[in-house]
């Protein structure tokens, strides 16, 4: 019994001392691409952060994250967790045929109202331009017979029905569901390793906004693939893995000769002639090349001789549906609550827009607590 | 410190180990003096003075007995109301303001109180020790370090096993090392780190997810639950024990077992002489036996078990959840001994009986508050017209399913039995070896990815 109980005990200083060595001498890494996000670096080590013991509880933050060969662990973990049974990690579901889908939780109700009630009060405040909200249905909710058999998820589509009831009548509810119901089956709407629509669900989201808002002189597109090895954000999420990467595409319109935009980040000082960020194509989050991300604000101006102009209050689905409203408007003012400072009032009172949109999908919008911020600025 | 945290197993372990076997014979009652307070100071760095404070008053009356042999009973009086105390503060302080409060109108302020990690498994130590010292069983410890070792001793310090000074003193200056002992204490210690991290955590996952779906879950999802909880807590339990007594074996120290199979126990009565053990024996020995145990009048021995499991509920927490199964506990085993010992019934319908009972029992233990508990309760027995089997139920019998059944395997002795096997046979040791390994890397694994799993003995 002895040698073999040796053995045991020197397996297991082995490896104890092995991982030990290895995490001393590799270098920490301050991103993981993997999992998407920022990893905990060495943290501060005063007589402060050890009696309020938050030196500990970042130490133990900081060793998990920079453990030796963390992603081949993390990817061990799941090939376990997907043996004994489980489809679901991190809110995040794996479908039959691979694809990734945030499931919905239900809502909080108190922060319900309070949106509510806060974007009813902004449409009763400004009664000059036309209003549009576009709530987006999710995966989940479009493609509910690809869900794992049993797992649960909340309604979207009562949510969906209770919200457009809720609306005040000055602002007009589109309703993408028939559209995007009508198309799931030959069109792939959602990404299967992202949480964001495909700009093909765009278009069809933008052409019900076309006829809602009047817009008539929509010019055709070409479609064209940027990209075909995009790995999105539900797998960094899950750890789950998908059969293939997605493909993203863009709509270039054939726009007369003449037609010309700018973009400008006005937070960051940056000015554009293009709603693309081809940069952003080399990095992981390939969604970004639609505007290089989420801003605080965007303002688009064109050379079209129109008077309308439009600002759109949105979440990230928007990125990949603004380039489509770029050709309708003379301007068009992007704002993302989430980063967004700045008083509402005195933009909307200092620009005189004609229409205004608020497009965001139900996952976020549910949970959102920014845009009741934003929203009541003023009061 | 958690055993099962990366901090432990990849930085202190190694450290301790490295330090512990370099130092010589003399010098290693410090070494593990020194470590276990770090250790202890890594979750509770305000509190370890607190601890500190309390080695010196046990290590100071324990002297003071010795010297004043006529003043003894005094001294001990003293110390154990003076140990009392300072548990009562920390632990039930709030809990008794509150119900003061409530029962006399009162509104006495209420603070809030952290409590200290381990505090009810080292003041339990310290007491064994003062009471054991008074009743002669042994001389006082003079060595500051090596009484303080003991007490400290990180392997068991904040989830026991409680370890009575009696069992331990020759070993806190006299133990050996050996290869083979540590490669013993370390399979020991993979088998805990595996029950606790692949067995305990996965299945608290369903415990919390069935407590998430609230009070309108079906009759099947709160059964699931429960039957979640009462996996989790043992594997968490034993899990930790087990690590506890493989550090052990690593350090030269043999700890008792803590657990032998509680849920193949035929009794509650027995199920008590299988679970949380060193809790057990503690109470027979400084409360039930003292009071008279069983030889006295019937009522006085039912007073006698009502005290006992009244204050084991409360050892677990201050709240009336505890404080109700703990008597639960008592008057379940009053039946048993009065009633059900009468009558003979096959084994297979005892078995049955205890484990509906400790499932039950685990249901007051796991809730928040008494009306949480009777809202679980009523889901499992279908009150109010609720659904037997929904989909959700449908889904979490698919996501943990193979778990359950795993946890089921991994209870029952058999297991175990064939655990012993392997290591009898000598051409089934490489393959237990590997399976050995292969649950430490797995275990690694999950430590690595979730940054969050403290052990449920921490509350108590």
């Amino acid at each position: 019994m002895k040698w073999y109980r040796r053995i045991a005990g020197f397996l297991f200083i082995i490896f104890i001392f092995g991982l030990a060595a290895a995490a001393l001498f590799q270098p920490d890494r301050a991103y993981s691409p993997a999992e998407k996000r920022n990893l905990t670096q060495f943290p501060a080590l005063s007589l402060r952060t050890i009696a309020d013991g938050s030196f500990m509880d970042r130490m133990e933050d900081y060793a998990a994250d920079q453990f030796p060969l963390r992603d081949t662990f993390m990817r061990l973990k799941t090939r376990l967790s997907i043996l004994r049974g489980s489809v679901e990690s991190q809110g995040v579901y794996r479908c039959e045929d691979g694809s990734l889908m945030e499931r919905f939780d239900a809502p909080d109700r108190e922060n319900y109202k309070e949106t509510l009630a806060a974007i009813s009060a902004f449409s009763a405040r400004y009664k000059g331009p036309d209003m549009y909200f576009m709530l987006v249905p999710n995966a989940v909710s479009v493609y509910p017979e690809k869900l794992p058999a049993h797992a649960p998820t909340e309604d979207q589509n009562a949510y969906i029905d209770r919200f457009y009831k809720d609306l005040p009548l000055s602002i007009r509810a589109l309703d993408l569901r028939n559209d995007l119901n009508a198309a799931a089956a030959d069109t792939q709407l959602y990404y299967a390793s992202d949480h964001h629509w495909t700009t093909d669900a765009a278009l069809i989201a933008f052409m019900n906004y076309k006829k809602t808002a009047g817009l008539d002189n929509v010019p055709p597109f070409h479609r064209s693939v940027i990209a075909n090895d995009f790995t999105g954000s539900l797998v960094s999420e899950s750890g789950f893995s998908v059969p293939a990467p997605d493909a993203i595409t863009v709509y270039l319109p054939e726009e007369p000769e003449d037609f010309y935009y700018t973009v400008s980040y006005t937070n960051e000082n940056l000015r554009r002639a293009s709603c693309y960020e081809t940069e952003k194509l080399k990095e992981d989050d390939k969604y970004q090349v639609f505007f290089g991300g989420n801003h605080p604000i965007i303002e688009i101006n064109t050379s079209l001789d129109s008077t309308r102009s439009l600002l759109v209050i949105k979440d990230s689905y928007a990125n990949c549906f603004l380039p489509f409203l770029v050709p309708e408007y003379r301007s068009v003012t992007v704002v993302d609550p989430r980063y967004y400072y700045d008083d509402i009032d005195v933009l909307m009172e200092s620009r005189g827009f004609t229409d205004v949109l608020f497009l965001y999908n139900v996952n976020t919008f549910a949970e959102d607590t920014n845009l009741k911020t934003v929203l009541k600025n003023a009061q | 410190m958690v055993f099962s945290s990366v901090t432990f197993l990849f930085i202190f372990l190694p450290v301790t180990l490295l330090l512990y076997y370099l130092v010589p014979e003399k010098g290693k009652n410090l070494v593990l003096l020194v470590l276990s307070l770090i250790f202890y100071a890594w979750g509770e760095p305000l509190y370890v003075f607190l601890m500190l404070y309390s080695i010196l008053f046990n290590y100071g009356m324990g002297l003071l007995m010795e010297k004043h042999e006529g003043a003894k009973k005094q001294i001990l009086i003293f110390s154990v109301i003076i140990n009392l105390f300072i548990i009562g503060f920390f632990k039930y302080y709030g809990f008794l303001i509150e119900n003061l409060n409530a029962v006399f109108r009162l509104s006495l302020p209420v603070r809030k109180i952290a409590l200290p990690i381990g505090i009810s498994f080292y003041t339990f130590q310290a007491l064994s020790y003062v009471i054991d010292l008074y009743r002669g069983r042994f001389k006082a410890q003079k060595n500051f370090i090596a009484f303080g070792a003991y007490i400290t001793m990180f392997p068991q310090l904040i989830a026991g096993p409680i370890v009575r000074y009696e069992d331990i003193k020759d070993q806190m200056t006299n133990r050996r090392l050996s290869g083979a002992r540590l490669g013993k204490g370390a399979l020991r210690f993979i088998i805990g780190l595996a029950k606790k991290v692949l067995l305990a955590n996965l299945i608290g996952a369903l415990f919390n997810e069935v407590q998430a779906l609230g009070a309108e879950v079906s009759t099947l999802s709160a059964w699931l639950g429960a039957l979640a909880y009462t996996f989790q807590i043992y594997f968490d339990f034993s899990g930790y024990s087990d690590m506890a007594i493989g550090l052990g074996d690593m350090l030269g120290f043999h700890f008792s077992e803590n657990f032998k199979h509680p849920y193949f126990a035929d009794s509650v009565t027995d199920f008590w002489r299988r679970w949380h053990i060193s809790l057990g024996t503690w109470f027979r020995e400084y409360v039930y036996i003292p009071l008279g145990g069983n030889r006295v009048k019937v009522l006085r021995h039912v007073f006698n078990i009502l005290v006992v499991w009244l204050l084991t509920g409360l050892w677990h927490g201050a709240s009336w959840n505890f404080v109700f199964w703990g008597l639960y506990y008592g008057l379940l085993l009053l039946f048993e001994k009065y009633i059900l010992d009468r009558i003979r019934l096959p084994k297979i319908l005892r078995r049955l009986m205890m484990i509906f009972a400790v499932i039950i029992g685990w249901v007051f233990f796991s809730a928040e508050s008494l009306p949480q508990a009777f809202q679980t309760l009523a889901a499992m027995f279908g009150a109010g017209g609720r659904a037997g089997i929904d989909e959700t139920a449908r889904y979490l019998l698919k996501s943990y399913g193979l778990p359950l059944i795993f946890c089921a395997f991994f209870s029952f002795p058999a297991a175990h039995a064939l655990l012993n096997k392997c290591e009898k046979e000598t051409t089934l040791r490489v393959p237990l070896l590997l399976f050995a390994v292969v649950l430490l890397i797995l275990s690694t694994a999950c430590l690595v990815t979730q940054n969050y799993n403290p052990f449920l003995y921490f509350r108590f």
